[in-house]
């Protein structure tokens, strides 16, 4: 007897523990995976940095040059020998005459030019980390050199692809030298004296600015197109892609410059941007990694921005830091020069600067548009490429699927639940729940894949009929409805039932039939071309075929359960005692249920749709599918959208690790996952509220 | 009886999915006075109430035969709408139901279903119903206030001025203070009592004392049949039937 009631209790326990437990785990792994996305957005946060390495004395160079192992530089002499650091491997340069009277390299150091005693030489250098045993080291490689003969160069730029371009000045007059077999032909390019210049990877654009304008050539030494500066330039580079030239003048302003090409085929140089600060700019060196760039003004040294105009990082520098400035090949430090011989490596962490608080919300000019915009394209061809990470147009997809999917879903699931719930006999109640079931069941791949690949074709060729049914079907149902008033009410309540079912479908069906007989005629009358045709040639709107109509349908399809199943519910929880209430006053039944039921479920209702529409933002298989991932900002039924949840399927398998977009797309999670928490919760909230309001009783 | 006749049922037989509850009932209601339903739980008293405004008509499986006579009108007849019916003939249940809303919509809510009111109409009407329930004095000052918010007395009063309000011919009521304690009651039959002397009322209910107390004539069912139909205080005294004479001594139960 004891032995019995003991067991009992230690099952009860048991079971008691085991319920607990579950409860726990469901918490604690929803709040672990908030946790951890919470855990790798955060860095985003983190900022920029620069952070001193080591100073080396570089005593007797006229260049330094960061390598691309960890510490790693090379430097050339004024007897033209460089040097290859930590190793120390030393090369002289083919064929020069020392001394040498200056030295400039391009912004990646793949061009050296040096002037010595006999004039100028260009030398192809090649830096790149091999393999010496089991030691990785920089071999060094120079070509023989493309020679000019011409002494007393003021050197401005070297660069080009295949063969190299020259800048100088010699006597007030700016030349352009170029390759012709192994030497170099010169060009008067300006008769002013340039102070800084670049020439861009392709070798078809110089960019030259001198007292009071910037000037754009192409590569044989035709003039594009001149803009004003706004005072003496004294640094000339191109930012990653070659799209954006910097100038910095000597009173700290850093313009940033844009090559549009206008309508007549002529090009039209911008100035889009400006950067200032204190003291004349000595240096600019462009991120090998992004739009992000270094500035050296006296005493200072500062990372900015591109697109968002930011200053990310900055660090002193003693003040006779003045001649270079490069970040080494993989962007990750920045070695700054002195006259003086002394040669500051630091350590540039640049953190996320593609993805701040403006970028991700905010509309932004990114590099080579001449507007603001919300724009969501996370990689591109090129290295070069800047990712635009704006959440605007992703947010907009989940909203605009979600809000095409209520349309279609919500009052057809309300409609379906009213009629359910108050006027359907036990019969049809007990046929519609399961097979309303059935339909949640249907697994979203193939709901996504039968919209994506039956749906939508065939929604763009039979639109018209469409378009014509949404107008015909309503007409049908109120014409039914009428036909049901206008009959005299026999009083057994089956008999009317059936015949109104009866009348409805019927009605339906000739609708259905008179849109399908007449649609194409309609549509060949209205439209001789056709309607899609006509929607792109006369109203500019263009039809995909993935677009928000096969989505809001594919999508209805998934959600409607939900919406019918918790509307029906609230709806068959109000009362009956309620609804006797309001026919004994004289109500008809329907005018009960819209004046009596609905408002005490409406609580219930409300649940159901925030409930549906939380799951059709978080829903990712049948958008992905069917909504054609197009990022574009637009409302149109006819177009497509990309969703936060479809994106985030699509890219994050080829996001590497840590890198910003990685970050980003988790961040997209966090908010997917907060905003349908919030949803849920709140819709759980407003219906647990109902079902107090009436108790357990009907 | 030949007094004016409002309600005249002809053998009324009623069934739910077949099953007979209600047999062969023939009676007449007379349109002056009180008339009281007694009789054990389940011998058909509800069921043959709501024959009289036909709220029968909603329940699933519900059939009738035999006819239903309101003022000579047959309720029943093809071309009858049982919304018109339930307008003239209002009914107040054994639960309280107010609807989940304020106090002034609950007696508003018949108002604005039947007519077109100004505002300062609905109001006079509202004021008028909740009189004649005797809860304008206490409800006066938070007419806003949810009706929920009502005690259980107050809210069957406010369910009798809301079916008050769209100025039926008839009230029914179907035990309407069976869940109210003594002095709720009291309010309840006396309201019963002073309605009777101007429409005519039909009241269900299981306490003899109080269809002793409040009804002019009464009728006792037993097994969905009429057995005993008199003026109360004859029924009372003087039971023609044993039957009638068991069940007011407490032997039927
Ligand atoms: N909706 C219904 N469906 C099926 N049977 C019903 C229904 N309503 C009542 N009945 C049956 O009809 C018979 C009469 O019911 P009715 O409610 O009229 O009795 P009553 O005299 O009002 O009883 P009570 O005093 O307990 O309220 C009962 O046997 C009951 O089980
Ligand atoms: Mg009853």
């Amino acid at each position: 007897m004891a032995g019995a009631r003991d067991r009992a209790r230690r099952r009860e326990l048991w079971a008691k523990a085991l319920i607990t437990g579950a409860a726990m785990a469901v918490l604690s792994s929803t709040f672990l995976l908030f946790a951890y996305l919470l855990w790798e957005v955060l860095p985003l946060l983190r900022p920029a940095r620069l952070r001193p390495l080591e100073t080396v004395a570089v005593k007797g160079s006229v260049f330094a040059f960061p390598g691309e192992l960890p510490g790693s530089f090379w430097t050339l002499s004024q007897e033209g020998v460089v040097r290859v650091r930590p190793q120390g491997e030393a090369v002289r340069l083919p064929q020069v005459a020392p001394p040498l009277t200056a030295a400039i390299a391009d912004r990646w150091a793949r061009w050296l030019a040096v002037s010595d005693a006999e004039g100028i030489k260009v030398y192809r250098v090649s830096l790149r980390p091999s393999f010496v045993g089991q030691e990785r080291q920089l071999k060094l490689r120079l070509s023989s050199p493309f020679v000019a003969a011409a002494t007393e160069v003021k050197l401005l730029a070297v660069g080009g692809e295949a063969t190299p371009l020259v800048l100088g000045v010699r006597g007030g007059v700016t030349y352009l030298w170029r390759a012709q077999g192994g030497s170099l032909e010169a060009v008067v390019l300006s008769s002013q004296e340039g102070h800084a210049a670049v020439v861009n990877e392709a070798g078809d654009r110089v960019w030259l600015a001198s007292d009071r304008q910037l000037t754009v050539w192409d590569g044989g030494g035709g003039r594009l197109a001149t803009a004003p500066l706004l005072a003496p330039a004294t640094v000339v580079t191109l930012l990653l892609g070659d799209l954006t030239c910097l100038v910095g003048d000597r009173q700290g302003n850093v313009q940033a410059f844009g090559l549009f090409q206008g309508e007549g085929g002529n090009f039209l140089l911008e100035g889009f941007a400006t950067f200032r600060g204190p003291g004349p700019v000595l240096g600019l060196a462009p991120s090998p990694r992004s739009k992000a760039f270094a500035v050296l003004r006296p005493g200072l040294v500062q990372v900015d921005y591109l697109t968002s105009g930011k200053v990310l990082a900055q660090h002193a520098v003693p003040e006779g830091a003045r001649t270079g400035l490069a970040f080494a090949p993989r962007g990750e430090r920045l070695l700054v020069t002195e006259e003086s011989g002394g040669a500051h490596v630091l350590a540039a962490d640049l953190g996320h600067p593609e993805a701040t608080l403006g970028t991700l919300f905010g509309k932004v000019r990114y590099e080579g548009y001449r507007n603001t915009t919300w724009t969501w394209q996370s990689t591109g061809g090129s290295n070069a490429f800047e990712p635009k990470l704006s959440l605007v147009p992703l947010i907009f997809g989940s909203f605009k699927g979600a809000f095409y999917a209520m349309l279609f879903s919500a009052p057809l699931a309300f409609l379906a639940a009213l009629y359910t719930s108050q006027f359907a006999t036990a019969r049809l109640r007990q046929w519609v729940k399961p097979v309303v079931e059935l339909l949640a069941g249907v697994p979203s791949v193939v709901v996504g894949f039968v919209a994506a690949l039956v749906l939508a074709p065939w929604l763009s060729a039979h639109l018209g009929a469409v378009l014509l049914a949404l107008f015909v079907l309503p007409v049908t149902l109120l014409t039914a409805a009428w036909l049901c008033e206008l009959r005299p009410r026999p009083w057994q309540l089956r008999l009317q039932e059936r015949w109104e079912r009866v009348l409805t479908l019927g009605l339906l069906l000739v609708g259905l039939g008179i849109v399908w007989l007449f649609a194409p005629g309609v549509e060949r009358l209205l439209f001789p071309g056709g309607l899609l045709e006509f929607l792109h040639t006369r109203l500019g709107v263009s039809y995909d075929q993935r677009n928000a109509l096969v989505t809001g349908f594919a999508l209805g399809f998934a959600v409607l359960p939900v919406i019918f199943t918790l509307a029906e519910e609230a709806l068959s929880n109000v009362p009956e005692s309620l609804v006797n209430a309001a026919l004994s006053l004289g109500a008809s039944r329907a005018r009960a249920a819209w004046t009596v039921v609905v408002p005490a479920a409406a609580p219930g209702l409300v649940a159901a749709l925030l409930l549906g529409f939380g799951r059709a933002v978080g829903e990712t298989m049948i958008v992905l599918m069917a909504s054609g991932n197009a990022p574009v900002l637009s409302f149109s039924p006819f177009s497509g959208m990309r969703t936060m949840a479809a994106c985030i399927a699509v890219e994050l398998p080829e996001a590497a690790y840590g890198e910003t977009l990685y970050r980003v797309l988790l961040l997209v999670a966090l908010l997917l996952f907060a905003f349908t928490l919030v949803t849920n919760l709140l819709g759980q909230r407003i219906a647990r509220g109902l079902r107090r309001r009436f108790g357990v009783a009907r | 009886m030949s007094e004016n006749v409002r309600f005249s049922l002809q053998n009324l037989t009623c069934a739910y999915s077949g099953q007979v509850v209600v047999r062969d009932v023939s009676l007449d209601i007379p349109a002056a006075g009180v008339t009281a339903f007694i009789g054990p739980s389940g011998c058909g008293k509800s069921t043959i109430l709501r024959c009289l405004n036909r709220m029968n008509d909603v329940v699933p499986g519900f059939s009738l035969s035999g006819r239903v006579l309101l003022d000579g009108e047959d309720l029943y007849g093809d071309s009858q709408d049982p919304v018109l019916i339930r307008r003239r003939v209002g009914m107040v249940f054994q639960r309280s139901n107010p609807f989940p809303t304020s106090i002034f919509n609950n007696v508003a809510y018949g108002l604005k279903l039947h007519f077109k009111l100004t505002r300062a109409q609905l109001e006079l009407e509202v004021e008028q119903a909740l009189r004649a329930a005797a809860l304008w004095d206490e409800v006066k000052d938070r007419l806003q206030a949810p009706a929920t918010s009502l005690s259980g007395g107050q809210q069957q009063r406010l369910c009798i001025a809301r079916a008050l309000a769209v100025k039926p011919e008839v009230m029914l009521f179907d035990e309407p203070a069976s869940a109210l304690d003594p002095v709720a009651t009291g309010k309840v039959e006396e309201l019963v009592m002073d309605l009777g002397r101007r429409m005519t009322v039909v009241i269900v209910t299981h306490n003899l004392a109080q269809a002793s107390r409040v009804a002019d004539r009464t009728a006792f069912f037993l097994r969905g049949e009429l057995i005993e139909f008199n003026r109360t205080v004859a029924l009372f005294t003087n039971p023609q039937r044993p039957e009638t004479e068991a069940y007011l001594l407490g032997r039927l139960a």
